[in-house]
């Protein structure tokens, strides 16, 4: 059985990097800042705002761990993240046709 | 650009993003070895009676845990597999064949049982563990 998609383009992940970001927590659970930072090619600072956005919206959750003596901040989708995420790329797909 | 180009423009994004980190996502040469070692002493210490026994569980328990944080720490990723993406039999025989190699080994008594099953767990992993490593990074790549 295949869920139903909501096809709803989203303004709020259609911005490159917010876009780029789902794409990438949707493909897994969590995913490390540095990661995202690196793959994104942003400083610190553009990437903390730009989850933070999605973090306001609900779409986004971010935890803190230590490890090796270092602070690590992961960043996961959260289910309506994912709905919001997967009914945008429907809405785009609808565009391109 | 029109309304179309731009939603392209953002597949294509989207496309390229999942590519880098399919990429990224990809065990730690090694990794699937260090994993099936830690599974065939597990394996080998049902087979054994007594301290030892217990000693080899915990051993390769720890050598489980130490491998999967080293993929969590090198590659920046936590991901769980479905086990229904394409490829993924390979995946399912491993758990078969570990499944099968403690029932063999709790179940027969036997130290010859023990080691065998020990043994096809760790080529099992070693072997089939980086083939669908790689089929789980395509599926990634290939995910909408």
């Amino acid at each position: 059985m295949t869920a139903k998609i909501d096809t709803t383009f989203d303004p709020l992940i259609h911005a490159p990097h917010r876009l780029q970001i789902c794409a990438m927590l949707d493909a897994v659970d969590r995913l490390e800042f540095a990661l995202l930072r690196d793959q994104l090619g942003v400083s610190e600072s553009v990437l903390s705002k730009q989850v933070r956005a999605l973090e306001d919206a609900g779409y986004v959750k971010v935890s803190k761990g230590t490890r090796d003596h270092r602070v690590r901040t992961w960043a996961k989708l959260t289910r309506s993240g994912k709905r919001a995420y997967r009914g945008h790329v429907a809405a785009l797909r609808a565009i391109v046709g | 650009m029109d309304k179309r180009d731009e939603a392209q423009a953002a597949l294509t994004s989207i496309e390229h993003a999942r590519g880098e980190l399919a990429q990224r996502a990809a065990s730690p040469r090694g990794y699937y070895a260090v994993v099936g070692a830690g599974a065939a002493l597990m394996v080998f210490g049902c087979g054994l009676d007594g301290w030892l026994s217990w000693v080899l569980i915990a051993f390769g328990a720890g050598v489980e845990a130490s491998g999967l944080s080293w993929y969590v720490r090198s590659t920046g990723v936590v991901a769980f597999a479905t086990l229904r993406e394409q490829g993924a039999w390979r995946a399912w025989l491993m758990i078969a064949v570990l499944v099968a190699a403690l029932v063999a080994s709790l179940a027969l008594d036997s130290l010859l049982a023990a080691a065998v099953g020990a043994l096809a767990v760790f080529v099992a992993f070693a072997v089939l563990g980086p083939q669908w490593d790689r089929a789980w990074v395509r599926s990634i790549r290939a995910q909408p």
